[in-house]
């Protein structure tokens, strides 16, 4: 059954944060939920079985918030003054990710003992104009360092949600061609916010006919969007370990 | 302390500015050029010494090894370093014709009266705060190299005693360092050639002093002893003292010429950090040295009295600095694509100080690629030098 679920993601525009703003760690009231925090809302909806959800009914999800920054300090004050760190092996898949890695593990302790059953750890992929093609590895290493920072922590529900190149590119799918040809987006937007018409923020604006996006209408674009029309190899990567994560832990999926 | 160095063309280095604080660390790629900015900054000192020819002599190397490939037919060397004492900012300025062995022409400005040199040696005319006159004497390096201490301002000398008294051990070798050879009082020498000779000449209390820093890394060390040789060099032992189960214990006194490298290393380390020297110059402090005293090794270098520059390529060593330190002190060598050597605080480009917020430095270091540090560091680079041009 999942009744308490651990999110971190980069700030408000992503998963939300403390809704003072103050707090590195936040839960239920306490948190403010980001419009890709509804995503992750819809898509449990849509996947956990109906036993779980009716559970909700009478009991609503618990929600805990930790910031990055909160799980990065975590991560250094078990390395600090002790010069140890873990050696990077022969084909080491993880050099450029290894913060993180330990952010996930950390995240991974604390949903252990918050006794959260899911934990989600959201980054954007970013990357430069060389990782502008389909068979850059840059956001599958990131998933496998994420993963590898969870199962460090021993938290065997522990999934990365890692767009490629952002977020907003999920939003793009939907609104640039309907639908279709979305993978292609991952080969062709900027990883790069500050990169002149082709940064995801400002092409899904151009889209939306706003100037700028907030968060109110990111918010409702997500509550619209079909989820099952979606076809981006980072969204894919996301559902199927969603779907996973919830068949460990509830023992079935919803399809 | 030196605070500042600008190069105008010595191998790599040219047009080549690094800023330095107390305690640095410089780390980069192989052929980056990271020995190279120590050659050039004993190459500074035997300037300023007059004695070039033996800092050549030692490397064997021949006047024209220090000419930068990019300008082979450039017969000068222009240095601007900067110093700074008791709160107080001095500039030497210095153009050396490797050629004609001396420096052409020659500045040192006080920062703060800078309008009135200390020193200016120039078309053949010296001039300081005792007045001005015709330089008719030869000289090698620096002028400062020469003149008599009753006739130079208590700065200048404050300054070229500095310059005098940097000790590079770029070409420390424990085989060298065994070999015993006598000196007088003195350096150890840029390859630890007289080690033993300098420990000889300790008294019973240094001898101590010496045995309980080395101690500190090799508990098991109760002893440092020397003694001459008829054929007039030196010998040194070291004993140890081992436990037996039943508590008794059994000493072994072991020739240098059988103690490990690391040991000698160290012992060489710590005996330079017993000495007059100002700034301490060390290439690769890791070599022959067992992770499991590197931390100490750290402690020893950041809280030397002497200023201190050290090349690494180990990770290990980054990750014992505490992160305010690593801040100032890591400084990320790397050539441009045009083969010139260039200096800048690692945790200065964005990159690395990203990764400094989740993790140690040395494991930064381990994150990142270096090649691609390098490219960034190069595009802030360029950055800076377009906003200075408008």
């Amino acid at each position: 059954m999942i009744s308490h679920i651990i999110v971190s993601g980069e700030g408000p525009s992503d998963l939300g944060g403390s809704c003072s703003g103050q707090s590195a760690l936040s839960r239920d009231e306490d948190f403010e939920k980001g419009p890709f925090f509804y995503l992750i809302e819809r898509m449990l909806n849509k996947y956990l079985p109906e036993w779980n959800k009716d559970i909700f009914e009478t009991v609503p999800l618990s929600i805990t918030y930790v910031s990055h920054g909160y799980l990065g300090k975590q991560a250094k004050k078990i390395v600090k003054g002790q010069g140890k760190y873990a050696l990077a092996g022969k084909n080491d898949e993880h050099k450029g990710n290894v913060g993180k890695l330990k952010q996930a593990r950390e995240m991974g302790r604390l949903a252990v003992e918050h006794g959260c059953q899911l934990a989600i750890y959201f980054h954007d992929t970013d990357g430069k104009n060389k990782d502008k093609n389909l068979t850059s590895p840059i956001q599958s290493k990131i998933v496998k360092a994420v993963d590898q920072g969870f199962e460090r922590g021993e938290m065997n529900a522990g999934i990365a949600m890692i767009p490629k190149p952002t977020s907003e590119a999920w939003l793009i799918c939907s609104c640039k061609n309907n639908y279709q040809h979305c993978e292609t987006l991952e080969a062709t937007l900027s990883g790069n916010d500050r990169s002149e018409d082709n940064a995801p923020k400002k092409v899904l604006a151009n889209c939306l006919g706003v100037d700028d996006c907030d968060n109110e209408l990111l918010t409702e674009k997500i509550n619209n969007i079909d989820l099952d029309k979606i076809n981006m190899p980072s969204f894919n990567q996301f559902k199927d370990d969603l779907k996973s994560a919830i068949e460990i832990v509830c023992g079935s999926v919803e399809n | 302390m030196i605070t500042k160095i600008k190069i105008s063309a010595f191998k790599s280095l040219v047009d080549f500015e690094i800023e330095l604080v107390k305690f640095n660390c410089i780390i980069g790629l192989n052929g980056a050029g990271k020995s190279t900015v120590l050659q050039v900054i004993s190459y500074i000192s035997a300037i300023m010494k007059g004695d070039v020819d033996t800092w050549l002599k030692d490397r064997g190397w021949d006047n024209s090894d220090v000419v930068s490939n990019h300008y082979p037919s450039r017969e000068t060397l222009t240095i601007d370093a900067d110093f700074k004492f008791n709160d107080k900012n001095y500039t030497w300025q210095a153009v050396y014709n490797w050629k004609k062995g001396f420096c052409i022409s020659e500045t040192i400005i006080d920062a703060s009266k800078a309008e009135q040199n200390l020193l200016r040696v120039y078309q053949g005319k010296l001039k300081t705060n005792k007045g001005e006159q015709d330089v008719y004497f030869k000289y090698s390096g620096s002028i400062l190299s020469v003149l008599d201490d009753n006739i130079i301002s208590f700065e200048l000398k404050k300054i070229r005693d500095f310059i005098i008294q940097i000790a590079n051990h770029d070409l420390l070798s424990p085989k060298v360092m065994r070999s015993g050879q006598y000196a007088k009082q003195g350096n150890l020498d840029s390859a630890g050639k007289y080690l033993i000779s300098y420990v000889h000449h300790l008294d019973r209390n240094a001898k101590d002093i010496v045995k309980t820093r080395i101690a500190e890394y090799f508990p098991q060390v109760i002893k440092i002893e020397t003694a001459p040789l008829e054929s007039g060099g030196l010998r040194m032992f070291i004993t140890e003292r081992f436990y037996e189960d039943s508590g008794e214990h059994k000493d072994f006194k072991t020739d240098a010429r059988h103690i490990n490298d690391g040991m000698l290393r160290i012992l060489n380390i710590l005996v330079n950090q017993q000495l007059d020297s100002t700034f301490q110059l060390f290439d690769e402090i890791e070599n022959g040295v067992n992770p499991e005293i590197t931390e100490k090794l750290m402690d020893a270098f950041t809280r030397a009295p002497q200023q201190t520059l050290v090349t690494t390529h180990s990770p290990m060593v980054l990750n014992y600095l505490e992160d305010s330190v690593a801040e100032q002190s890591v400084i990320f060598v790397y050539k441009r694509k045009d083969g010139k050597t260039r200096a800048k605080k690692l945790f200065e480009i964005p990159s690395a100080k990203n990764k400094l917020e989740d993790l140690a430095p040395g494991e930064a270091m381990v994150d990142l690629y270096l090649e691609n540090v390098a490219f960034e560091a190069e595009q802030i680079e360029q950055i800076e030098q377009e906003e200075l041009s408008n």
